[in-house]
């Protein structure tokens, strides 16, 4: 016997236990199943209505589905409501049943009753799958055409869905937009929107066509706004008439009004009168405001409109309710290529959110402050930004700091704040920082040879408070290794003139600490490899710690990582006597790769001293002995001074000591060089630049490479390369390399492109060198260009000189 | 557009859901479990959206009950607060006063009158009158049925 859907859930309610509630269900679900099988037609759609509540809560009630869709072929209304109900909960577009329902939809689509069109059409409005809304499409846009209103809104919200779904048909409603939006019932109305903003959303092409109905659109509202509106008691919400339809239109309007100024001539008053009138204290008028002031900032507003949106804005900002500060900073951050002044002026009510106590709006604020970060402000943004990451949640952290360093990388003044910045963001939050930061911090360093003394005494004494930050410590010992002649070499002064006292042994205890104590217990082994690398190196720079030195290594020739073990066991190796005269070559300074050189020597350094006295360092005269000469550079770039048949090699794993691994020339040139930054830095005003005849710099089998050289008022010279292909098919994987005399600095910036289209010379790539010989000597390049050709890679080499003289 | 409505009482028991983007079951009941966790657990203080993989959440608290809509990220809350409300007056208008009870007991109406509220995602009537005519009428015809089936 069946129970009442009433006593069903009674008795599912006044279950104690979850044991309890899960024996009355499985009990129910076999009688109603019984009650299936035995095709019982009395109850079947209270049977079915018991399996909703049962599939609320959560129990598998996949054996209804087909009763749904026996219910839906049912000639009475109460079974035909529920069938569809079951039919929309316990299926979605993806059962594979649901194509069989198609055939009852559309014989309820042509029912006399409105209710069961209506249940028919918001059935496909709702879970229409691709092949139903294909079927039905017909019968919808007929539909549409119904004098009844309630037929035609639900229809037009099918059309709707159909021009989701399906590609092929999304014109076939196309004519039925005029009427719609001319409509004079709200429900109908809206869909239209619906429908128009849909297609518009899926093929934006049609904004041509559709472009007349702005001033339909703008009539419908204005209408509303309007004060004695006929119908604004029905739609009346909290004093405003039809917040939900004011609001589509103002999208639909600022759909136009993007990119076309036409279309914003026709809007610009009606959306002065709903910013101006629209009362802003309850929710409803806030919505309406809102997506107004959206709307005002995408399309081609007059200034003053414009003016009115920013103080709505900033009103906004200020307000003491939680979600108009949310949805302020959500605007703030979608309009933050519009107006960077707007932004600005908010800046510190905005860095204040960053201390809500709502995540949301922290999160928010966050995302708006990473956009205010410019070359003006990058130094109180940081500092803000930093105070932050000292308070901010775990989660936040990592983005935060990886957010920080590319700030700092893209604005940064000079090499010596950046470096600073750096090691405050790994001081504060040295678990977070990226490998890739921290790489990239260590090219910086090794980049700038004014600042290794500076920045490895700085990196001691941070160290030695603390040995709690993984990124802090791990570049720090690499520091220390490659640049610890500095720290022991006594010439540093302090700022009270004092001279900075560090011994070799100091520097072993530190490293010694560490490795007793390394910041992650997880990931000690990555640590040891890298004080590993620091000891070797240091034997050369503290050679009184040899000793020392051996035996700390010693600790790691039996260490179960076999990176490790490996690595200790060749590094005792190259202590022994044999390698004596060899062992200064091999563990001298890591070569900086070649793009850093160009990266570092377009920012300028920054005061090298620490803290004000400055320091006895002689320009040039530290590190990387000779640059290797112009053919090494393009052909050799990873052999170094070290004898053939090597065995240990000098630095193995561990991803920082690989800097050289990126093998500097065979790389395309960094994106992140800085464009302007040298040229900018030292001329400051821009005087006449003088421009050379363009040169021919290599032609072979279809590639031409023009360039163009200009000498600039400060004496650089920047060449523009037009890279043209003459032949018929593309060449891909397009990489130009260039490589210059040690008298001439060298920057390439990224070319515009990697692929060449066939017979087109659209790809061009800048380069400016500096010639310190003031055009004694003449400059010179030699070309490495690599491309990919109807599949067959192809490398070629040229040399370029006849530059103009004086170049 | 919504993705999906969710009512979800203090103790974490759905009342009612309804997706308009295609969810296989089970990842409905994960998110269910996910969202009510996270909705459940704010002050009440803080604002009332919540970002959520790529979307945002609107909720409010009407007495035990939270009423939560999942919309896009380029979607006014605002405005999904608004459509929440107008779904909760028609609610109350029906039930008379409604409460947690009432949604339980009758939760196929409360789906019946969602359907009249919104298609996909998308509002298709702002008249609470319009709404309420159209489910009384259908009332009738279930009522109508239920008699002559008596008689029969």
């Amino acid at each position: 016997m069946s129970i009442k859907l009433r006593e069903l859930i009674r008795s599912i309610r006044a279950c104690k236990t979850a044991a309890e509630e899960r024996a009355v269900v499985a009990r129910e679900c076999a009688l109603i199943r019984t009650a299936f099988k035995e095709d019982d037609n009395q109850f079947r759609h209270r049977n079915v209505a018991k399996l909703l509540f049962i599939h609320m809560m959560g129990y598998p009630t996949h054996f209804g589905q087909m009763e749904c869709l026996k219910l839906i072929a049912s000639s009475k209304f109460p079974e035909k409501r529920v069938g569809y109900l079951g039919l929309t909960q316990l299926l979605d577009e993806n059962t594979e049943v649901l194509m069989l329902v198609t055939n009852s939809i559309k014989n309820d689509m042509s029912n006399d009753n409105q209710y069961v069109n209506g249940l028919a059409l918001c059935a496909l409005g709702n879970i229409g799958s691709n092949e139903m809304c294909r079927a039905l499409a017909r019968e919808v846009e007929n539909m549409m055409a119904s004098p009844n209103p309630y037929i035609r809104k639900k229809a037009a919200l099918c059309a709707m869905r159909i021009v989701r779904k399906v590609d092929e048909i999304e014109d076939k409603f196309n004519s039925k937009i005029g009427n719609l939006l001319e409509d004079r019932n709200h429900g109908v109305l809206l869909a239209g929107c619906s429908l128009l903003t849909a297609l518009l959303e899926v093929n934006p092409s049609y904004m041509k066509e559709f472009r007349r109905y702005v001033p339909s659109l703008v009539r419908a509202l204005r209408n509303m706004v309007t004060s004695g509106y006929t119908n604004a008691a029905e739609y009346d919400i909290a004093g405003i008439t039809d917040p939900f339809l004011q609001a589509k239109i103002l999208r639909l309007l600022r759909l136009f009004g993007e990119r076309s100024a036409d279309a914003t001539d026709e809007m610009n008053d009606i959306l002065a009168q709903v910013a101006t009138n629209t009362e802003g204290t309850k929710n409803t008028g806030n919505a309406i405001l809102y997506e107004c002031v959206l709307t005002i900032m995408s399309i081609e507003a007059e200034s003053g409109l414009r003016v009115l949106g920013i103080n709505i804005l900033g009103r906004f900002l200020l307000s003491r309710d939680n979600n108009i500060r949310y949805v302020a900073l959500a605007t703030l951050q979608r309009v933050v290529n519009v107006d960077q002044q707007v932004m600005q002026r908010h800046r510190n009510t905005i860095i204040d959110c960053l201390k809500d106590a709502d995540i949301s709006i922290r999160k928010r604020a966050l995302d708006v402050t990473y956009s205010l970060v410019d070359e003006a402000n990058i130094k109180s943004m940081t500092k803000e930004l930093l105070n932050y990451l000292l308070v901010a949640e775990p989660d936040f952290k990592e983005e935060l700091c990886s957010k920080i360093c590319m700030a700092v990388e893209k604005f940064s003044p000079n090499r010596r704040w950046q470096i600073d910045t750096l090691i405050k963001v790994m001081c504060l939050g040295g678990n977070f920082v990226k490998e890739q930061q921290r790489e990239k911090f260590c090219r910086v360093v090794a980049a700038t040879p004014e600042l290794h003394s500076y920045t490895v005494i700085k990196l001691y004494f941070n160290m030695k408070e603390s040995l709690s930050q993984e990124a802090l410590v791990h570049v720090g010992v690499w520091c220390l290794g490659e640049f610890g002649d500095h720290l022991v070499s006594g010439k540093a002064v302090g700022p009270d003139s004092q001279p900075i006292h560090v011994t070799p042994g100091d520097v072993l205890d530190l490293l010694y600490d560490v490795v007793r104590k390394p910041p992650t217990g997880e990931k000690a082994p990555a640590t040891h490899c890298l004080v590993t690398a620091a000891l070797i190196k240091l034997v050369t720079r503290c050679p009184s710690e040899f000793e020392k030195i051996r035996k700390l290594l010693r600790r790691f020739d039996c260490s179960l990582h076999v990176d490790l073990q490996q690595r200790s066991c060749e590094f005792l190796e190259l202590l022994g006597s044999d390698w004596d005269s060899h062992r200064a070559g091999i563990l001298d300074r890591m070569p900086v790769p070649e793009k850093e050189i160009g990266g570092a020597e377009t920012r300028v350094v920054g005061d090298a001293s620490i803290d004000e006295v400055p320091t006895n360092t002689s320009k040039g005269k530290p590190g990387k002995s000779d640059l290797l000469d112009l053919n090494d550079l393009l052909d050799a770039p990873r052999e170094q001074q070290a004898p053939a048949n090597q065995a240990p090699p000098p630095s193995s794993g561990g991803d920082l000591l690989d800097l050289l691994d990126a093998a500097p020339a065979a790389n395309p040139p960094a994106p992140q060089a800085t464009p302007e930054g040298f040229l900018d830095i030292f001329s400051g005003t821009p005087a006449a630049s003088q421009e050379a005849p363009p040169m021919v710099a290599f032609e072979k089998n279809g590639l031409k490479v023009t360039f163009f050289p200009r000498k600039e008022a400060d004496g650089s010279v920047t060449v523009l390369a037009r890279f043209a292909n003459t032949l018929s098919v593309p060449m891909t994987n397009f990489v130009f390399e260039a490589a210059v005399p040690k008298y001439v600095t060298l920057s390439i910036q990224p070319a515009t492109g990697q692929v060449l289209p066939p017979q087109t010379d659209l790809v061009t790539q800048t380069m400016s060198c500096v010639n310190s010989t003031n055009g004694e000597k003449g400059l010179l390049m030699k070309l490495r260009i690599g491309y990919v050709c109807n599949g067959a890679p192809v490398q070629e080499m040229g040399q370029v000189g006849g530059f103009p003289p004086g170049f | 557009m919504i993705n999906f409505i969710l009512l979800i009482s203090r103790q974490g028991k759905t009342r009612l859901k309804k997706w308009f983007v295609p969810c296989p079951e089970r990842d409905q009941f994960r998110t269910i479990k996910e969202v009510s966790s996270l909705i459940l657990n704010r002050s009440p203080k803080v604002c009332n959206f919540l970002e959520w993989r790529d979307y945002k959440l609107c909720y409010k608290r009407y007495a035990s009950l939270f009423f939560i809509a999942c919309i896009e990220q380029n979607d006014n809350e605002l405005l999904a607060l608004e459509m929440v409300h107008h779904f909760v007056e028609c609610l109350d208008r029906y039930f008379g006063n409604v409460c947690e009870l009432d949604l339980i007991f009758n939760f196929h109406k409360a789906y019946y009158i969602l359907d009249e509220i919104l298609i996909s995602g998308e509002l298709q009537e702002s008249s609470k009158r319009a709404v309420l005519h159209h489910i009384s009428e259908q009332d009738a015809m279930m009522q109508e049925n239920e008699q002559a089936k008596r008689k029969g």
